[in-house]
């Protein structure tokens, strides 16, 4: 009984009475997951049912019936991404992410608002989660009591608001607590969602082809063809959208000793992934434009009514009774992901706290149950403050919030491809892998995310951007990208008043994939 | 059959009254034993398959250093007789983290503290206490809520029933009082509405005879002689409590501060778990010293 039994994570480090203290090692679990499992949680990290639900509607109004091309391409500046974060992850994987490694690559302000964009985009989407949670709890409601009013309770405010943030709470409470998915839970939420999907995507497919569709389409070859899309500001707004589609996919990735075969699991789990999601999206973006049309009416596919969550508008006519099971689907989805999304920012916040980046007292850590307690909080008042901003100042919230994360998303990445090159960049000529994988890919990949950020962020200026909400002649989208990035200004500048330590470079040094020591952290 | 010495103790702790309640408990049970105290926090790490996303695990080493600051307090506030060690163990579950360690620092029980704020003040068991008590392998020590006493232990309470596995109760409770010269309660529950007969044993010596005879019922003969050595030599003493339920027959007891209980574990546990039975879960609930549960058979 003196071995460690085989599935267990535990590494013991010790410090004896004599006050030696112990080597820093870290234990996941090691080598428990296999092919399929990562491919599991590639998947369950996009959230498909979700992420159809959310960002098809924008992204079908943005590029019409391209958005198989649109999708396939969009891809692309992921992937080259991806590859710089799995470098820096196999290089320092206890380090962080966009807020510690752009700090100490580049310098501590664009480290701050690296790090501020990746709270950002994970406190949008929680907010929007949250909101497409209730929507389709209301709605699985009128269907379980058969009481189509039930459905509609989410349009009424004083009833939407409170039950998100109560939502939003018990994601908080359950990421406090250190709860987490469980393997089993896991497996049944993805196995469920790609089912209803499909099952969905067939249903649309077979009524459109018997014309029993709401506007039966025809499936053209031309849909694949991003060419057909021509114009630069909606290709960038597509890209955008999709890159949202796809947020998550990399999680696999970046998995590493967690793997049966840290060598080949990660790239094969995150490859089956990605083909899956990509069959699901075109299946399902197919299925839906065939059977609805991208008319602005009634069920159109391109009625702005629609968009915001296009299963809302569409599982009912195209499922008929069995729609309910798309309902559960993406409540469970979205309430999962709200959960697991939840542990992100407050894990920055707490590392951004650490490094007095912020206020010291964001680093407090719960006694109890050893998690970021202060930091969690504040995810949870953020999501709820944006959601509820958001939600009384837009009808449209959920449209404009979506394209806004495309935003935030494509501004994180694309700082912290940058990092990835730079930090590495005594590195790069050592070989052709090392220039490839962390050099040229990343490069590429954050030069072609970062300049769509700017052209989304310039064209969604004009006020009939994204839903067409506009405050003061300025399109919502703007408001809410730069609102939120400018914020981050705001509270940075206070930050270096208040707490200039982090700012001069005295709690997170600047350094490079050279010198940078990751066994240890500063003493601060 | 395991030594029934305690040589190693781990002693499951984290920065909060619950932690304390465990750390006391641990220091009363090294100065009564010479026991080494392993302290260990768990390091709450994420369950692969719950994918957290996006990915950040820089608190991971803020999360370690924090948990180790509060441990390196926790020993320098232990007195200088007693050895210690602190350890921290990533685990994406307390109890088997915990577990883990046990096995892996050779450790002969598990120190944990009960919830506080339960209804009676006494034990209201958190998620891993529970864990622990339905799946160690070897033996769990609970600490009561607000337990501060941090001198040796003073008396050594078995209870214990009709049950397999009294044997190994049995054997650990005079092993103990043996070692460590400890005086012994052997303590009988009745209630009154299953047996109103022998609730009516009246005088002490036929009490102690009957617990006797349960000791070799349920025992066996040697552990039932060393029993009746025990009493001879004033070294133990008996009691029948009597009453309608648990809680009122356990009412009928009185704790010293520095006492131990001893109880076993139920027969529905797998062999070498320990699982609790619905007598001693209601125990654990109405007894306000610490109690050490005895895993069903140990290896």
């Amino acid at each position: 009984m003196s071995t460690l039994r085989p599935t267990s994570a535990a590494t013991t480090e010790s410090a004896p009475n004599a006050g030696s203290s112990g080597h820093s090692s870290k234990g996941l679990a090691r080598g428990q997951i296999g092919l399929i499992g990562a491919t599991v949680i590639g998947v369950s990290c996009i959230a498909p049912a979700y992420t159809l639900t959310s960002g098809l509607g924008p992204t079908i109004s943005t590029v019409g019936t391209q958005v198989p091309a649109i999708l396939l391409l969009g891809f692309i500046p992921m992937l080259l991404v991806a590859f710089g974060y799995r470098e820096l992850n196999n290089r320092v994987p206890d380090s962080g992410t966009s807020f510690t490694w752009s700090s100490k690559a580049f310098n501590p302000w664009i480290g701050w608002m690296g790090g501020w964009g990746l709270i950002s985009a994970t406190v949008i989407v929680l907010s929007n989660l949250a909101a497409v949670a209730v929507d389709f709890f209301y709605i699985l409601l009128s269907q379980i009591f058969s009481n189509p009013n039930i459905a509609t309770w989410t349009d009424n405010l004083w009833i939407n608001i409170p039950t998100t943030l109560i939502f939003t709470a018990i994601a908080a409470w359950v990421a406090y607590r250190g709860l987490d998915t469980t393997q089993k839970v896991q497996y049944f939420l993805v196995t469920f969602q790609v089912l209803v999907l499909v099952g969905f995507a067939i249903a649309a497919l077979v009524q459109a082809n018997n014309g029993s569709g709401f506007d039966p389409t025809p499936v053209r070859l031309d849909w694949f063809n991003p060419l057909e899309i021509g114009d630069f500001s909606i290709f960038a707004a597509g890209i955008s959208l999709s890159i949202f589609m796809f947020w998550g996919w990399d999680a696999v990735l970046t998995m590493n000793e967690e793997t049966k075969n840290p060598e080949k699991t990660p790239g094969r789990g995150a490859t089956l992934t990605i083909l899956i999601i990509i069959t699901l999206y075109i299946l399902v973006t197919v299925g839906v434009v065939a059977w609805a049309g991208i008319g602005d009416t009634g069920l159109g596919a391109g009625n702005p009514a629609n968009q915001e969550s296009i299963f809302a508008a569409l599982s009912g006519p195209v499922l008929g009774p069995i729609a309910i099971f798309m309902s559960i689907a993406i409540l469970a989805s979205s309430f999962a992901s709200l959960q697991t999304t939840m542990i992100s920012p407050s894990r920055t916040i707490l590392a951004m706290g650490y490094y007095k980046a912020l206020p010291p007292q964001f680093s407090n850590i719960s006694p109890k149950y050893r998690t970021p307690s202060v930091a969690t909080l504040a995810s949870a008042i953020g999501t709820g403050a944006f959601y509820t901003v958001t939600r009384l100042i837009s009808e449209n919230a959920l449209w404009d919030t979506i394209t806004a994360l495309g935003l935030m998303i494509c501004f994180y990445y694309g700082v912290t491809a940058m990092a990835c090159v730079w930090f590495f960049r005594k590195e790069l000529t050592g070989s052709v892998r090392n220039f490839l994988f962390r050099g040229l890919f990343p490069l590429i990949g954050g030069i072609v995310l970062l300049v769509m950020f700017f052209q989304t962020a310039i064209d969604s200026i004009d006020p009939s951007y994204g839903s067409g909400t506009s405050i003061g002649g300025v399109g919502m989208v703007f408001v809410l990208g730069m609102g939120v990035l400018l914020l981050g200004v705001v509270l940075m500048i206070w930050t270096r008043i208040a707490h200039p330590e982090f700012f001069t470079g005295k709690t997170l040094p600047k350094t490079t994939s050279i010198t940078d020591d990751t066994t240890t952290i500063p003493t601060v | 059959m395991s030594t029934p010495q305690l040589q190693n103790l781990l002693v499951a702790y984290t920065a909060t009254a619950t932690g304390k309640d465990a750390l006391n408990l641990g220091l009363a049970l090294a100065r009564t034993t010479g026991a080494h105290l392993h302290i260990v926090t768990v390091i709450p790490e994420d369950n692969a398959y719950a994918g957290v996303y996006p990915s950040d695990r820089g608190h991971v080493p803020i999360i370690r250093k924090q948990l180790r600051g509060w441990l390196e307090d926790a020993q320098s506030s232990l007195p200088k007789d007693v050895t210690s060690t602190i350890h921290t163990v990533n685990d994406s579950s307390d109890a088997s983290g915990l577990l883990a360690a046990a096995d892996q620092l050779n450790c002969s029980a598990i120190i944990v503290g009960g919830r506080r704020g339960g209804l009676l003040k006494r034990f209201r068991l958190g998620t891993t206490a529970n864990t622990l008590l339905h799946s160690s392998p070897v033996p769990v020590i609970l600490a009561p809520a607000g337990y501060d006493n941090q001198q040796a232990l003073t008396r050594v309470t078995t209870m214990f029933g009709q049950r397999p596995g009294a044997e190994e109760v049995i054997t650990r409770s005079l092993a103990m009082v043996n070692t460590y010269s400890l005086p012994l309660r052997l303590v009988s529950l009745v209630f009154l509405d299953l047996d109103e007969e022998s609730a009516s044993v009246a005088t002490q010596e036929s009490r102690t005879q009957a617990l006797i005879d349960q000791v070799e019922k349920f025992g066996n003969e040697q552990l039932a002689a060393q029993a009746t050595d025990l009493v001879a030599a004033d070294q133990a003493s008996t009691v029948v409590a009597t009453g309608r339920t648990v809680e009122d027959a356990v009412d009928q007891l009185s704790w010293l501060s520095g006492e131990l209980v001893i109880l076993g574990s139920s027969r529905l546990a797998s062999p070498s778990r320990i699982f609790l039975g619905s007598t001693a879960s209601r125990m654990l609930r109405s007894i306000s010293a610490p109690m050490m549960i005895i895993p069903a058979t140990s290896t």
